[in-house]
């Protein structure tokens, strides 16, 4: 094997790069820094590149998009006029820095993008003399560039390290790390994704001298001093059937002077760790290859396809147009043609176009910008005026809103070959589309405004929890899922029935709160029947709710039956489930019984608002359980907003009532002047 | 419960027919109150409140207690002391909650419910309520599960308990017959610290005691006092060789907070062998059974988990596990096995959501080893082994649940869109 052959080369080559300095393009000293330009010709068909990261097979500008909102929190950041050659200040997207960061590392080393939100990290490593004295003029949370913390890189991968290793030893549990330790791994992690990315394209860039390597030089034409890496991966079996036979034959020279040759090749090509570049040769293989598995099968005897050394050397060129400071329009498409016959070769590029215009249409933000319209049209027609062109225009456009979250909605189901939900981002989106759905329907039925007015609200709060989400989360939306998730009957019938459950509880209990803030602040205090109505949309909601989360739940052990050999077992996911079932079959209940009435079961339906938050969220944070497959930092908080709220809204409610209550005994008691009794 | 109808109110001041003359409630009398209030809504609605609240407390105490411990503590039980952070609330438990509601559901939501078009939806999922509840009550007192682990090439007709242990009692006679007594751990548990109990074994000669039963202990050596300076157990000898322990001794530990088939149970044994009593210690991860001299034959004594036999023989082929490309995130685990029954072999492929399901026993594709490897040389793969009577009850439930909340859910929502058509004409028309 290579590997074994050139240890010692290979690890005097890593000790050399491990500084992680992004070289290539050193920033001039004291000036500007010149800012490269991409046209939009490029960005688009490099986008379109299909790779292969965690398992799935992208677009190269999706894998831009999660890269820079893993490291920059953001999906855009903002280039200084001050720092860069530029005339004003300007944002960049994901592929523009994608691209700068594999064609000019040294450039893409000065953006601050990489964002620190708490100073103490660094402040911490300044004290102890590793880390620039600038850090501590920047703000608590700020944006820092790889060239500002590059001082400190060692000292922070460091001490991230030990907390990893603490935790691994079981020495420390990675439920409880503290801010700092979070932040100190979450650094560690960006740092190396972007060096692993801005040395990524070496391979392209890079040239190998022959000189002193007679075996390699036989290999080419006479004459020729240093070889690119698409000839050296040519060559590669040949090379290494010379290293093997100088081995066997004991020339040492010439032994090590093919493993230093092949070595650095190897060792350049293999920075793009977790990012296949390359679709496999050997048609029953899945799993995508990077240049460097290219070259160590060539090296062992596996010739290159042409189709792949094509690619390879499409990559070159444009590497090579790039640095003479072309525009590489042409070099671009040729690698997109190249990467995209070989994915077609294979079934493998069917859905990357359908991906770019997923991203590219954006439904989602759209969808959230038609809603609030809507929201803010209809809110205006509550006012009178107008009114008669305001509701129509609001209906017209929730309606334009509610069919592009759908269309979203839809091609996510396409690309991923799954029904609508098999994540925690999905179920946002899922669960506020038939929120806003059930709105309509409802309105259509009674015509009163409020499920016309709560439909665009819901949608927009929804696909605003999404984007959130999506900025915290900060991973691939789309990821591949595990053993026991892939399956589409139940991920189509479960899954669907409980999240249309926690929808329509949710909007009942959004009716409720309707109902208890409109008494409370007597808002139409004389409409007895409008509020007569509201309190059946909160029963009706709550009876919807209560088909969806019970069928949900069952189906749910039923799966769980044939899974894992139990019907119930108390997993904190279930026992949410189970708590809005029980909950709101005690509503209905209570109503039936005539234990409560409109306000009582709008009280009622701010508790199931809260077991839903519970269930949908609040069961992940408590990291038990097979379910606990969606823990995200920063939920905690906002779930702790949203159970304040509530808890004001059952205070306040509460104190009316008990009031309203008081003041009604008091008219009723004898003396008081009120009604006889 | 639903359409039961609502007693009159005759309390004074309040409307209602003229009250009868009064006269002293009989047996009969109370009986019937006792109905009414078994087949209330009210008490639906304490046990439904009562019932989230437990859940919830359940939940939350998983976070520091196994699934095991909370289910038998807060599910399995008639009382609990609910913990919600410091606070120690007193809750009914689920059984005794349950076994109220299914009450409640047969007096009020079955037998007392008025019988009509509007109510049979109603009817319907009560009765499917009551077949969930009598499929977990059958699952509770008559089903077994365990694990099995099976190497490629490996046969087995045995699966164990992952929680439940069984003390075991062989007895070898000089020829080499043997007899052997399995006790229920649970039945000697009582036994705990400071305590001793004796144990009766139909037909066994030498007379046991058991106890100090530790439920999670580990068993550690015991060097003589005089071995260390200053009186403290020195586990080392001269020249700092290792000293030969005199004895062990059990060491209690607090229960696995997550889960419960780490707990390794301990017990201290006491055998009357010939005039005197020989004591030794149990402990769950001894590699052999104590063994004593009771005259002529030998007593053999064991702590093990407990083990359900299948009627039929599994042998592992083939364990497969794939990783979705380029990862270690797990696509897919899969066992070849060969399922013997007498001569005859199936060949069956047991993979996740796909279990094989025969003579009453469900064998689930629950994991794989060793995990420390990404492609073991010797992989073993482990079943998950149930025998649930009630294993297709569910599903039928859940079937029955739907079509009656469908029925009548769908009813109230016709009714209710004729009457809002009704009650609103001119916002129907679009008037603002």
């Amino acid at each position: 094997m290579i590997r074994g052959r050139f240890a010692w080369i290979l690890a005097a080559l890593v000790t050399a790069g491990c500084g992680g300095r992004a070289d290539g393009e050193a920033a001039p000293a004291g000036g500007r820094v010149p800012i490269p330009r991409w046209s939009e010709e490029v960005q688009d068909a490099l986008a379109a590149v299909p790779v292969q990261e965690q398992g799935r097979i992208k677009p190269l500008g999706t894998w831009a998009r999660f890269q820079l909102l893993r490291i920059n929190h953001a999906l855009t950041f903002v280039v200084s006029a001050r720092r860069f050659d530029l005339p004003a200040d300007e944002r960049r997207g994901p592929m523009p820095w994608a691209l700068d960061m594999l064609f000019h590392p040294g450039t893409a080393s000065e953006y601050r993008c990489f964002l620190v939100p708490d100073r103490e990290v660094l402040s911490d490593l300044h004290r102890a003399g590793e880390a620039p004295g600038e850090v501590e003029r920047r703000r608590k949370r700020d944006r820092h560039s790889y060239a500002d913390l590059q001082p400190a890189r060692d000292a922070i991968l460091a001490r991230a390290e030990r907390v990893l290793r603490e935790e691994e030893a079981g020495r420390l549990d990675p439920k409880e790390r503290t801010p700092l330790h979070r932040e100190l791994v979450l650094l560690r992690s960006s740092l190396l994704e972007f060096e692993t990315a801005a040395r990524g394209l070496d391979w392209a860039r890079a040239r190998y001298a022959l000189a002193g390597t007679p075996a390699a030089a036989a290999l080419y034409p006479e004459g020729t001093t240093a070889v690119r890496f698409s000839e050296v991966l040519r060559e590669a079996p040949r090379l290494g059937a010379a290293l093997r036979a100088a081995t066997d034959r004991a020339d040492d020279e010439a032994a090590r002077g093919l493993e230093r040759f092949i070595g650095q090749a190897w060792l350049d090509a293999g920075h793009l760790r977790g990012v296949g570049l390359f679709p496999p040769p050997v048609p029953r293989e899945e799993a995508w290859l990077g240049a460097a598995e290219l070259l160590q099968r060539a090296a062992a005897g596996q010739a290159v396809p042409p189709g792949h050394l094509a690619l390879v050397g499409a990559w070159e060129a444009l590497a090579d147009a790039v640095a003479a400071g072309g525009d590489g329009v042409a070099e671009a498409r040729a690698v997109l043609e190249r990467a995209r016959a070989l994915a077609e070769a294979r079934g493998e590029y069917e859905k990357i176009d359908l991906e770019l215009t997923y991203y590219d249409l954006g439904p989602f933000d759209h969808a959230k910008v038609l809603y609030l319209i809507a929201f803010a049209l209809i809110a205006l027609s509550w006012l009178g005026r107008f009114s008669r062109w305001l509701r129509p225009a609001g209906v017209v456009l929730t309606v334009a809103a509610l069919a592009l979250h759908a269309l979203g909605i839809t091609l996510r189901c396409v690309i991923r070959g799954h029904p609508p939900v098999s994540t925690l981002y999905e179920t946002i989106l899922f669960i506020s589309a038939v929120g806003s759905l059930t709105c309509l329907v409802i309105e259509w039925v009674n015509r009163r405004r409020i499920a016309l007015a709560l439909g665009p609200l819901l949608g927009a709060l929804g696909l605003l929890l999404a984007g959130n989400y999506e900025m915290i989360d900060r991973q691939d939306t789309m990821p591949k899922l595990q053993a026991v998730l892939d399956t589409n009957f139940w991920l189509a019938t479960h899954v669907l029935c409980i999240s249309i459950g926690y929808s329509a509880a949710l909007l009942a209990s959004a009716f409720g709160q309707a109902y208890i803030l409109g008494r409370v602040l007597g808002i139409r205090r004389a409409d007895a029947a409008g509020y007569a109505g509201l309190g059946r949309m909160v029963y009706g909601t709550t009876a919807f709710a209560l088909i969806f989360a019970v069928v949900g739940t069952i189906l749910g052990g039923v799966w769980a039956n044939d899974s894992w050999g139990r019907f119930w077992g108390w997993d904190p996911k279930e026992n949410g489930a189970l708590m809005i079932c029980l909950w709101t079959v005690m509503m209905l209940h209570a109503r039936l019984g005539g234990y409560v009435r409109a306000f009582g079961l709008s009280m009622l339906s701010v508790v199931l608002a809260m077991i839903v938050a519970f269930s949908w969220w609040g069961v992940n944070l408590l990291q038990v359980g097979l379910h606990s497959y969606g823990w995200i930092q920063g939920v905690g908080t906002a779930l702790g907003v949203f159970y304040l709220a509530e808890t004001v809204v059952l205070a306040v409610g509460g104190t009316w009532a008990w009031r309203q209550r008081r003041a009604a005994r008091a008219a009723a008691a004898p003396g008081s002047g009120g009604p006889a009794a | 419960m639903s359409d039961v109808p609502a007693p009159t109110l005759t309390a004074a001041g309040r409307a209602g027919p003229a009250a009868p003359p009064a006269r002293a409630p009989g047996p009969a009398d109370l009986l019937r109150r006792v109905v009414d209030v078994l087949g209330s809504f009210g008490l639906a609605c304490v046990i439904l409140a009562l019932l989230t609240v437990l859940t919830l407390a359940g939940t939350l105490a998983q976070t520091h207690k196994s699934l095991f411990d909370v289910q038998e503590e807060y599910f399995e039980s008639l009382f609990v002391l609910a913990e919600f952070g410091p606070l120690r609330v007193p809750l009914p438990g689920a059984y005794l909650l349950l076994v109220l509601l299914a009450l409640n559901l047969v007096v009020g939501g079955l037998v007392r419910i008025r019988k009509r078009l509007a109510t049979v939806g109603v009817l319907v999922v009560h009765a499917g309520m009551l077949a969930l509840l009598g499929g977990g009550l059958v699952e509770y007192l008559a089903s077994d599960r365990g694990s099995l682990r099976l190497y490629e090439g490996e046969t087995g007709a045995v699966f164990q308990s992952g929680e439940l242990w069984d003390l075991v009692v062989e007895e070898v006679a000089p020829d080499g017959q043997a007899r052997a007594w399995v006790v229920p751990v649970e039945e000697i548990a009582g036994a705990g610290p400071g305590r001793l109990r004796s144990l009766r074994l139909a037909g066994l000669d030498p007379g046991l005691q058991v106890g100090d039963y530790v439920r999670n202990a580990e068993v550690v050596p015991v060097f003589a006092p005089e071995a260390g300076a200053h009186g403290a157990p020195d586990p080392h000898g001269p020249h700092g060789a290792p000293a030969r322990p005199t004895g062990y001794r059990v060491r209690r530990l607090d229960p696995h907070p997550v889960s419960a088939e780490q707990n390794v149970p301990a017990l201290r044994v006491l055998v009357a062998a010939g005039e005197g009593l020989q004591e030794g210690v149990l402990w769950g991860n001894q590699a052999f059974p104590w063994e004593v001299r009771t005259g002529e034959a030998a007593l053999r004594l064991d702590l093990r988990r407990r083990e359900f036999e299948l009627p039929f023989a599994i042998r592992l082929e083939e364990f497969v596990k794939e990783d979705h490309p380029g990862t270690r995130l797990p696509r897919r685990f899969s066992s070849y096995v060969t399922k013997v029954e007498g001569r005859v072999e199936t060949r069956i492929h047991i993979t996740m959501n796909e279990p094989l399901r025969h003579e009453g026993y469900t064998l689930y594709q629950s994991g794989w080893g060793p995990q420390s490897e990404r492609e073991p040389p010797w992989p073993y793969s482990v079943f998950s082994v149930v025998r649930n009577p009630a294993d297709r009850v569910p599903a039928w439930a859940c079937l029955v649940l739907a079509v009656g909340l469908l029925f009548h859910f769908l009813l109230k929502l016709v009714n209710y869109a004729r009457a809002e058509a009704r009650r609103s004409p001119a916002r129907r028309a679009g008037a603002p």
